[in-house]
């Protein structure tokens, strides 16, 4: 039991870990509460079902198209809702307000193209092989749950690469200090669009990983997960990326194990404890360090 | 000057007067039935087939003349699956419509609605709530589901005596079926004898159930419990399967759906459901009926969602028909109603409580098809 916690925990957090990185990215860089993320999740989930399941593209196609429609819902997000506000100096709560209604336009939009009914996502034949079973020792992990392990590690690896970038460097400069930023001749407005563009196609890159190993995408499956990452960001820390990372795959072990103890209907509970607890003692989160200011 | 002004006030006055009581009783030129469905929200998947089910028998009505002559008319509200909503649609719907009968689903919007239902003049049609406190709850409350009280605890003793099972796990939708269908399913198997390992509530629209399914894998119970909806019951079904789970899943029919089998896949096989509601391919020529008009115009194949409420316009036209355009009428010509061979196979007459007491089949699932369990 303890190899296939461990197992479940670590696929549960690889989700979660992938869906913060983009919030906290945004959060961080923009100084936005993106409450779209969740919805953009959906979304972006629902175009992979399409591409899927409707049209029967081969998987790495439609991985590819699905990042690449996160990041354009993003970059339309920014262009739409944010630009504009930031050219009218409006304030953080504004900013959170705009993110909830821009949540709830997108959810409308997927129930209106998708419908409000679940829908299967049947991969071509070609791609069969996802729903294959393998022992790990005495633990089962499908090749689905595998392939989100892999693909979340080789996506980690790929941001840890880009922030080393002159781009990546430029979106931690604006996180840092967006006055400074702007005096030192960066483009802020397009590293904006770049932090929204990248933070969108983490979390549609998760929602494709997801929907493949769950086998089924509906409208309102953004909403869980939006809870799950703020949660996961503000346990393992808004100001550091790797904090972050951490943050998910300990919510997720935590998801996993905690219910060895208790029902599973406590396990959200068990979170929020958990969540109270680092908001009263470590405010910066558990793996991350204080920081003095956060830059828009 | 003065005068004319006071002829203009006391004219206006008289039209006010005139309009407000033209305005009081029924409007007998159509019939409407108020749909409390949640038409957003995380089940509103429900609400679209609830919809087309009811609008479907409207439609059938009308085509043949209405009801005496006057059509029916569907007025939708949406409840968002929140009982706070679905009063505040109640409300809508017999303020300003007008309806005097509603068929609202989901058994927390279905209980907030009692007492409003009590306290007014309206009659009510419970689809498929299945939470036991409607039995008996009210003079003009119906239900054409049958209550966890019965289906639970078939559920039970079909899994203590017919499998031989001695030990079970439940897992349960957090909500006033799921909860319901726990403490009937759960009593009766320890009062037969069994034991319950676990009891583990869930949220609609969970999607991973590997932890709870793993500390369930340790227990190595008989059978499994799964009172959800379709689409979480086939998630727990697949992942049960998916970790070496080999237990008997038992269910009740929420999962006669084509959607259970595609999300559980290879897993679907040898799940074991209690029946007491639709069965999209039971051979009765009215279910088949309703199943062909209802792809004819949907162009997708009907769940129980869309049959219970296309039965609960009829049974209501029925009744119109008995006892005539009125809360008290319907009510009348509900319970005289003997009952009548529909979408979800016979309905019975309704009984003391209100309820209709449908048999209760147990089926099971292989290859593709639901089958009848013959032992």
């Amino acid at each position: 039991m303890l190899v296939q916690t461990l197992v479940n925990g670590i696929s549960l957090g690889s989700t979660y870990a992938l869906t913060a990185l983009g919030f906290a990215l945004i959060y961080r860089t923009l100084g936005i509460f993106h409450f779209a993320h969740g919805s953009v999740y959906a979304l972006s989930a629902h175009i992979a079902y399409s591409l899927i399941t409707r049209w029967q593209l081969p998987l790495i196609l439609s991985l590819i198209f699905t990042i690449m429609a996160g990041a354009l819902v993003g970059i339309l997000i920014n262009f739409v809702i944010y630009e504009p506000m930031k050219k009218q100096n409006s304030s953080r709560q504004v900013f959170m307000i705009a993110s909830i209604g821009t949540s709830i336009v997108i959810q409308n939009l997927i129930a209106s193209i998708w419908g409000a009914i679940t829908k299967v996502l049947v991969v071509p034949d070609s791609e069969t092989y996802l729903y294959k079973i393998y022992a790990v020792g005495p633990a089962f992990v499908t090749a689905a749950q595998l392939l989100v392990i892999l693909v979340t590690v080789i996506a980690l690896i790929a941001i840890a690469v880009f922030s080393r970038s002159s781009v990546g460097l430029s979106i931690i400069a604006l996180g840092n200090d967006a006055a400074v930023a702007e005096n030192l001749g960066m483009n802020v407005k397009k590293i904006r669009y770049i932090t929204l563009a990248v933070g969108s196609a983490l979390a549609a890159l998760s929602a494709l990983l997801v929907s493949l190993d769950l086998r089924a995408v509906d409208s309102a499956m953004g909403v869980p997960i939006l809870l799950m990452t703020i949660i996961t960001v503000i346990v393992g820390g808004a100001g550091s990326f790797s904090a972050v990372i951490a943050g998910g795959y300990l919510v997720g072990l935590i998801k996993n194990f905690g219910i060895w103890a208790i029902t599973a209907e406590w396990d959200n509970t068990l979170l929020f404890i958990v969540l109270v607890l680092v908001i009263m003692y470590k405010p910066q989160g558990l793996f991350g360090r204080r920081i003095s200011k956060l830059g828009r | 000057m003065c005068k004319r002004f006071q002829s203009v006030i006391t004219m206006t006055l008289v039209f006010l007067v005139i309009m407000v009581v033209a305005g009081c009783g029924y409007s007998a030129e159509v019939y409407k039935i108020g749909g409390i469905f949640p038409m957003t929200g995380s089940v509103a998947a429900s609400g679209v087939y609830l919809r087309d089910g009811a609008q479907l028998a409207i439609d059938k009505y009308n085509a043949a003349g209405g009801i005496n002559g006057h059509k029916l008319e569907l007025v939708v509200e949406d409840s968002k699956g929140v009982p706070r909503d679905g009063i505040m649609a109640y409300k809508k719907l017999v303020d300003v419509d007008e309806v005097i009968a509603v068929l609202p689903t989901l058994s927390s919007v279905v209980m907030a609605l009692v007492p409003e239902i009590n306290a007014g003049e309206v009659v009510m049609i419970n689809t498929l709530a299945k939470t036991n406190d409607l039995v008996g709850a009210g003079p003009r409350i119906f239900s054409i589901t049958v209550p966890t009280s019965r289906d639970g605890v078939a559920q039970a003793r079909f899994a203590f005596e017919k499998l031989g099972a001695r030990t079970a796990v439940m897992l349960y939708l957090k909500a006033d079926t799921g909860v319901s269908y726990d403490k009937f399913i759960c009593g009766e198997f320890e009062r037969l004898g069994g034991k319950i390992l676990s009891r583990d509530g869930h949220d609609a629209a969970t999607a991973d159930y590997r932890a709870v399914l793993t500390k369930i894998k340790q227990l190595n119970p008989d059978v499994i419990f799964i009172e959800s909806l379709y689409q979480e019951t086939a998630s727990i079904v697949k992942q049960a399967r998916e970790l070496g789970i080999t237990a008997q899943t038992v269910s009740y029919s929420t999962v006669l759906s084509g959607q259970f089998r595609e999300i559980a896949g290879e897993a679907a096989n040898g799940h074991i459901i209690s029946v007491s509601g639709f069965d999209p391919e039971d051979p009765m020529e009215s279910v088949q009926e309703f199943v062909k008009t209802y792809k004819a115009k949907y162009n997708e194949t009907p769940i129980i969602d869309a049959a219970m409420a296309y039965d609960a316009v009829c049974m209501i036209a029925e009744a119109i028909k008995i006892g005539g355009y009125s809360a008290d009428g319907i009510a009348n010509g509900l319970m005289q109603f003997p009952g009548f061979e529909g979408a979800t196979g016979i309905i019975p007459k309704f009984d003391k409580d209100h309820i209709v007491d449908r048999p209760i089949s147990i089926q099971y699932f292989k290859d593709g098809e639901w089958l009848l369990y013959d032992e």
